[in-house]
C-alpha cells in the first residue's frame, strides 16, 4: 500500500492540485481579471453576465467553443494534429509545476531551470506553431513568421532574467541553479543591496517579454487582427479554438506564475499552508497580472520592427546586462 | 513529498507527466466535442480575405524574409560601424587597430595558458 501512495499522489497533482483542473481555474480567472481590469481602464464594463461580477464568462466561452460549436474541416487541414499539439503544449506547462514548491509533489533536482527552459521554452512555442502549420492558410503562415521573429527576443528575454534570482539562489544551497531553491530563498534577494539593482532589471526584462510572450498590447503582432484577420488562428474554429484560447491563458497564468514564486518567493514569509501565506501568494500573484494589465491597456500596437527594437533594448539586453553582472559578483564575492 | 533526481530522470519523468495530462486533456476534449456529420464533396476552401484562389499560386514575398532582413539590417549596421572605424585610409589607424586585436588575442592567450596550468582553480 505505502509503495503505491507516491504514485496515486503524483496522479491526483498531476490532474487536480496544481494540475490539470487547478491550472485551467486559474488561467481562466486570470483571463477574466485581465478583462475586467483592462474593461475598468477604458471606462467599459467587461465581462458581467456570466455569475458573479461575470467570473464565469471564460469557462462559459470555453465550454462554448468545445461542446457546441462546429469544427469547420478546411480542405488541407489535419485537425487531429492540432488538437494534439495544443493538448501537448498545455502538459508541458502543467508539468513545469511540479518545480514549484506550490506542488504537494515536488520533483527537484540540479540544474532542473534548464528542465524548465525544455518543457516551457522548447515545447509551449513549437505547439502553438505546430496548431498553426496544421491548419494551412497565408495569413496563418505571416502570423508564425511574426511570432518566430518574436520569439528569437522574447525567450532569451525571459529565461535570461529568470536565471538572475536563479543564480544569486544557487550560492550556498542545494540544489544548485533550481526553481526550488530559488523559491524559498527569493525574499531574502532582495535584502542584500549588491542584488537589488540586478534583481530589479532582472524583473522589468521579464514582465516585458512576458507582455511579448503572451502576444499582449503592444506586441499583438502575430495575431493583428486589421492587419492579418486572426494571424496563425485564422482557421482555429470549435475545439480547435477553444483548445489554443486555453493553452494561451495557462502560458499567462504560467508565466505570471513563475515570477511570483522566482523573485517574489511565493507566500514567503509565511508558508503555504497558513492563511496569511495563501492571501500573501495571492496579492502577489494578482500584482503581476495587474502590472500586465496596466501595460496592455495603456499602449497601442506597435510595428514589427518598433515592437523587436523596444523588446531588444528594454528586455534582452536588460536581461543580458543582468544576468552578467550576477554572475560576476557571484564569482568575485563567493 | 520532496522527489530528488539527476537532471536526466527528471527531464524524464516531467516528460511522462507531460504526456499524461496531454493524452487525458485529448479524450477529455474527444469526449465533449460536438459529433457533426462529415460533410464530403464541399470541403471548405482555405480563408484568404475573399480573393479569388489564384493568388495562391502567385509568387510572393516569402515570411522568411521577415526573419532575415531583421538579422542581415542588425549585421550591416555592425558591419558598417566596424567598416567606418577600421578603414579610415590612414597607416596610423591601422596600425592602432592591428595592436589592439594582436593585444586582445595575446592577453585570451595568456589568461588560457594560465587556466591550463593552474588546472582551473
Amino acid at each position: 500500500m505505502t509503495e503505491i501512495y507516491p504514485f496515486i499522489m503524483t496522479l491526483l497533482s498531476a490532474l487536480v492540485f496544481p494540475g490539470l483542473l487547478f491550472t485551467i481555474a486559474l488561467a481562466l480567472f486570470t483571463e477574466w481579471y485581465i478583462r475586467k481590469a483592462v474593461a475598468h481602464m477604458q471606462s467599459r464594463m467587461g465581462p458581467t453576465y456570466v455569475g458573479p461580477i461575470g467570473l464565469l464568462q471564460p469557462l462559459a466561452d470555453l465550454l462554448k467553443l468545445l461542446s457546441v460549436k462546429e469544427e469547420m474541416k478546411q480542405k488541407y487541414s489535419m485537425t487531429w494534429l492540432a488538437k494534439a499539439f495544443g493538448v501537448i503544449g498545455i502538459g508541458a506547462m502543467i508539468a513545469c509545476l511540479f518545480l514549484l514548491p506550490l506542488s504537494p509533489v515536488r520533483f527537484i533536482g540540479d540544474y532542473d531551470f534548464l528542465i524548465f527552459i525544455y518543457l516551457f521554452g522548447v515545447w509551449v512555442p513549437i505547439s502553438i506553431i505546430a496548431m498553426a502549420l496544421s491548419i494551412p492558410n497565408p495569413f496563418a503562415h505571416l502570423g508564425v513568421s511574426r511570432l518566430l521573429t518574436f520569439i528569437i527576443v522574447t525567450e532569451p528575454a525571459y529565461f535570461a532574467g529568470l536565471l538572475v534570482p536563479v543564480t544569486f539562489a544557487s550560492i550556498k544551497a542545494e540544489p544548485v541553479y533550481s526553481i526550488y531553491t530559488t523559491s524559498i530563498k527569493a525574499l531574502s534577494l532582495w535584502s542584500n543591496p549588491y542584488y537589488i539593482p540586478f534583481m530589479i532589471i532582472a524583473l522589468i526584462a521579464v514582465i516585458a517579454s512576458i507582455q511579448a510572450k503572451a502576444m499582449l498590447n503592444p506586441f499583438n503582432i502575430p495575431e493583428a487582427e486589421q492587419e492579418l484577420i486572426a494571424g496563425f488562428a485564422t482557421e482555429f474554429s470549435g475545439p480547435i479554438l477553444a483548445i489554443f484560447n486555453l493553452l494561451h491563458d495557462i502560458d499567462i497564468a504560467i508565466s505570471a506564475l513563475f515570477v511570483t514564486y522566482v523573485f517574489l518567493g511565493g507566500p514567503s514569509p509565511f508558508n503555504h499552508l497558513s492563511v496569511p501565506g495563501v492571501l500573501l501568494l495571492i496579492i502577489k500573484y494578482i500584482a503581476v497580472v495587474t502590472i500586465i494589465s496596466v501595460i496592455r491597456s495603456s499602449f497601442g500596437r506597435y510595428r514589427i520592427d518598433q515592437a523587436i527594437h523596444v523588446l531588444t533594448k528594454y528586455s534582452l539586453v536588460l536581461a543580458l546586462i543582468a544576468v552578467i553582472a550576477a554572475n560576476i559578483i557571484v564569482y568575485v564575492f563567493h | 513529498m520532496i522527489y530528488e533526481y539527476d537532471p536526466i530522470q527528471l527531464t524524464i519523468i516531467l516528460s511522462g507527466l507531460m504526456g499524461l495530462v496531454a493524452m487525458v486533456l485529448y479524450i477529455i476534449v474527444k469526449a465533449i466535442e460536438p459529433k457533426y456529420p462529415t460533410r464530403s464533396g464541399d470541403a471548405i476552401e482555405p480563408y484568404i480575405g475573399g480573393e479569388h484562389p489564384s493568388i495562391l499560386s502567385r509568387p510572393f514575398v516569402p515570411e522568411a524574409n521577415l526573419y532575415w532582413s531583421f538579422i542581415k539590417r542588425n549585421f550591416a549596421k555592425a558591419y558598417g560601424f566596424l567598416k567606418e572605424k577600421m578603414h579610415t585610409g590612414r597607416f596610423s589607424d591601422w596600425v592602432n587597430y592591428m595592436t589592439m586585436w594582436m593585444a586582445l588575442l595575446f592577453l585570451i592567450s595568456l589568461i588560457v595558458i594560465i587556466v591550463l596550468i593552474t588546472g582551473g582553480v
